[in-house]
């Protein structure tokens, strides 16, 4: 597998104070990768800078070995805020066109795709509701498809399912895997959930908050594919689950 | 259910129009308030009658709207306009913010002598003064609008990489839309108040006048029956531009 | 972090500061006298003399007694009806038609109403004040009412307090801070009205200074006064969201 995303030797301050030093790990392509830390460790800085939003003060971001200069088209992220993420004059269907529209498709060929990838997040039924008249799940599945529609080889997602209840919760994660294996994406997935990190990746990097910097990066070859109730009663499973406890 | 409630609700309001009318036959019945001061219902129904048949009132009540309407035409027409240019831009925005901010609480009468220093009175220029005064609300509304855009959107927008126009026409527009017509209201009703003070001032046709002379020669029922049409006026007016929020603006839950 | 801070300062005050030079030199070659316009210069040395001389705080005093004085008698009477419809359901849906209809007419269009009652001077300005401010304390008085938070009127209830008592542990602490905004816009009204009322018709005050200015051709004066007159709104307005901001307990 190849290397995707590198970060190397990133460095990042915000007036003064080192939020990120020396951040280094590579994602390979199609893997899935969770970044989990305490508040304040630069989790969200760290996805920021994958998707070019911001640059780095020093060292360099690599995606499909190529030098990081801004936002990139290929790139997608979904933000934890979902209801503020999403267009509150457009319905579910014009969400989504958006990002069709910004890919330059023409009218006609949308609205399949558009069809497509709501069917594909569950909401296909609900594809002319406004966001203030879905829940805060079906908005998150929606912001989802929205950046499905890109299209993209890397998806960011930024602790998606944390406003969530635990069943909303289980059931999407289940589906972005799901999604991650059809559509071959390379996932950055931050959450503060040590569960939900053992369960979803197939490496966890563990920030610092008092050293600014990857405290380690831990591979989980647990069975593929993960289900809810079978991984987790995995002894391999608690082993590691000890292990990130008493990291963090 | 709902249903229900609605009916309820609208036999509750006749029931208050009614007592209302009752009050105020019983103060002039008892004579609680001078006849001068106070009309009797009938006098003042037989007034609005008969101003409506002769047509004075009619012909009053058409010239405030124009004035009222083609004033608030222009300050919406400039106020978005202008509005929009300065709330996109982010350094116009900025060095024009303290004058913003200082022309904001200024009362919009206050302003109406400078107007007509600068302008003059002439009944051409009962519309200019009309419109200058009820620019403010409508231009710092849309100012507003266009500048308060959820900062992720902008972000959203960003990663999308949207064209500037695009950004501008998908985004910042429909953002701006609930306030900018919020403003459009509030312009309109600046705009009526302006237009009854313009005409006092200037003594032009319209309702203002009507009421300035009805009040000289002590008519009290004459006077009433202006106000009425006034706040007729106003009434649908608030409840015209309301509807058409709600329209527009129908996703704001 | 300092450098971006004297930055927005220099943006923020560079156009009023060069709209104000450039106003200046356009306007000050007319040595003779102006009609209808004045430079910076000839308003600051106007505003300066009528401070100097007192009739400016004359004029003040009276527009801003009949403020508070209008607000008080307005404000009060809005205050205590807005609680009751608050309060009390049935009323507010019995006049919620009246209401509707009667805040809608402009408060100006009564001038000559109250001319043939009172004539000019205090009275008249003052009622009009009082009919303006009315309306706006009573609908955000009886909004703030019926905005408490629902779990403090259930707790009021299991406490088995009484009428009194819930109106006074619960309901009015609860109300302050929107009161005071209440307060607030009521003032930023009754400052219009007044000075509305002064420009019409009413020979005194601040708007009356604003209106004989401007007829006797001294735009220097007149200008003078409708800075004041910003500078007066302004300094209500901040003093009424400081006290605001002293009363909420959302920090």
């Amino acid at each position: 597998m190849t290397d995707f995303v590198v970060f190397n030797k990133v460095y990042l301050n915000l007036s003064e104070q080192p939020i990120l030093s020396n951040i280094n790990f590579v994602l390979k392509k199609g893997s899935f990768t969770c970044l989990i830390g305490p508040s304040g460790s630069g989790k969200t800085s760290i996805l920021r800078l994958a998707s070019g939003l911001i640059k780095p003060n020093n060292g360099e971001i690599l995606i499909n070995g190529i030098v990081q200069n801004g936002p990139n088209k290929e790139v997608a992220i979904v933000f934890q805020d979902y209801s503020r993420a999403l267009l509150p004059w457009r319905n579910a269907y014009g969400n989504v066109s958006l990002a069709l529209e910004s890919l330059g498709i023409p009218n006609k060929l949308r609205k399949d795709r558009i069809l497509e990838l709501l069917k594909l997040v569950g909401l296909e039924n609900h594809f002319l509701k406004y966001p203030s008249e879905l829940s805060g799940g079906m908005q998150q599945r929606l912001q989802i498809a929205r950046c499905l529609a890109q299209e993209p080889k890397f998806l960011l997602m930024d602790e998606p399912f944390g406003a969530l209840d635990a069943i909303t919760r289980h059931t999407l994660q289940d589906e972005v895997i799901r999604l991650q294996s059809k559509l071959e994406m390379t996932i950055l997935f931050i959450t503060h959930d040590i569960d939900e990190a053992l369960y979803l990746g197939d490496q966890v990097i563990v920030l610092s908050k008092y050293t600014a910097t990857v405290d380690k990066i831990m591979p989980i070859n647990l069975v593929k594919p993960r289900n809810q109730i079978i991984t987790r009663e995995d002894p391999k499973y608690l082993v590691l689950r000890r292990n990130l406890f008493q990291l963090l | 259910m709902d249903n229900k409630k609605y009916y309820f609700n609208i036999i509750y309001g006749f029931l208050g129009l009614f007592f209302l009318f009752f009050f105020w036959f019983y103060i002039v019945e008892f004579k609680l308030v001078s006849i001068i001061f106070l009309p009797s219902p009938f006098g003042t129904f037989n007034s609005l009658n008969n101003g409506l048949i002769k047509g004075d009132l009619i012909k009053h009540a058409q010239s405030t709207l124009r004035l009222m309407i083609l004033g608030w035409v222009f300050s919406s027409f400039i106020g978005v306009l202008i509005g929009s240019f300065i709330g996109i831009i982010k350094l116009v925005r900025d060095a024009l913010n303290p004058i913003l901010e200082f022309m904001r609480p200024l009362p919009a009468s206050a302003i109406i002598p400078v107007a007509i220093a600068v302008f003059g009175l002439t009944p051409e220029m009962m519309v200019v003064v009309v419109a200058f005064g009820s620019l403010w609300p409508t231009l710092l509304a849309t100012v507003h609008g266009f500048s308060s855009i959820e900062k992720r959107l902008v972000e959203v927008a960003i990663i999308l990489q949207l064209s500037r126009l695009d950004f501008i026409v998908k985004i910042g527009l429909p953002n701006a839309i609930p306030d900018i017509l919020v403003g459009m209201r509030l312009s309109l009703t600046v705009a009526l108040i302006l237009s009854v003070i313009v005409e006092m001032l200037a003594g032009q046709e319209g309702l203002g006048t009507s009421i300035l002379l009805a009040g000289r020669s002590f008519h009290s029922d004459d006077m009433f029956a202006s106000l009425i049409i006034l706040s007729l006026i106003g009434l649908i007016c608030n409840i015209a531009l309301k509807l058409v929020e709600r329209i527009f603006v129908k996703w704001n839950n | 972090m300092t450098i971006k801070y004297i930055k927005s300062i220099f943006v923020g005050s560079f156009i009023p500061v060069f709209s104000l030079i450039l106003w200046e030199l356009s306007l000050s070659s007319n040595a003779s006298g102006y009609d209808s316009v004045a430079p910076p210069s000839a308003i600051l040395s106007s505003l300066f003399s009528s401070i100097l001389d007192f009739s400016i705080f004359i004029l003040t005093f009276q527009t801003l007694y009949c403020v508070i004085v209008g607000l008080c008698i307005g404000g009060l009477f809005g205050l205590i009806f807005g609680i009751l419809i608050g309060l009390i359901p049935v009323l507010s849906k019995l006049t919620i038609a009246p209401i509707e209809i009667l805040r809608t007419l402009p408060s100006v269009s009564l001038i000559p109403l109250f001319l043939i009652a009172f004539g000019f001077g205090y009275s008249i300005e003052i009622s009009i004040i009082s009919f303006s401010t009315f309306w706006p304390m009573l609908i955000l008085s009886q909004s703030a009412i019926t905005n408490v938070d629902r779990q403090l009127v259930d707790v009021s209830r299991m406490l088995h307090l009484n009428f009194i008592q819930r109106i006074y542990k619960v309901f009015l602490p609860s109300i302050t801070t929107r009161l005071i905004v209440a307060l607030r816009l009521s003032t930023g009204i009754a400052l219009i009205v007044a000075v509305t009322v002064e420009i019409v018709v009413n020979p005194q005050g601040l708007g009356y200074g604003l209106v004989i200015s401007q007829q006797s051709l001294n735009p220097a004066k007149m200008l003078a006064y409708l800075l004041w007159l910003g500078l007066i709104g302004w300094i209500l307005n901040l003093s009424l969201t400081k006290l605001e901001y002293t009363f909420s307990y959302y920090g």
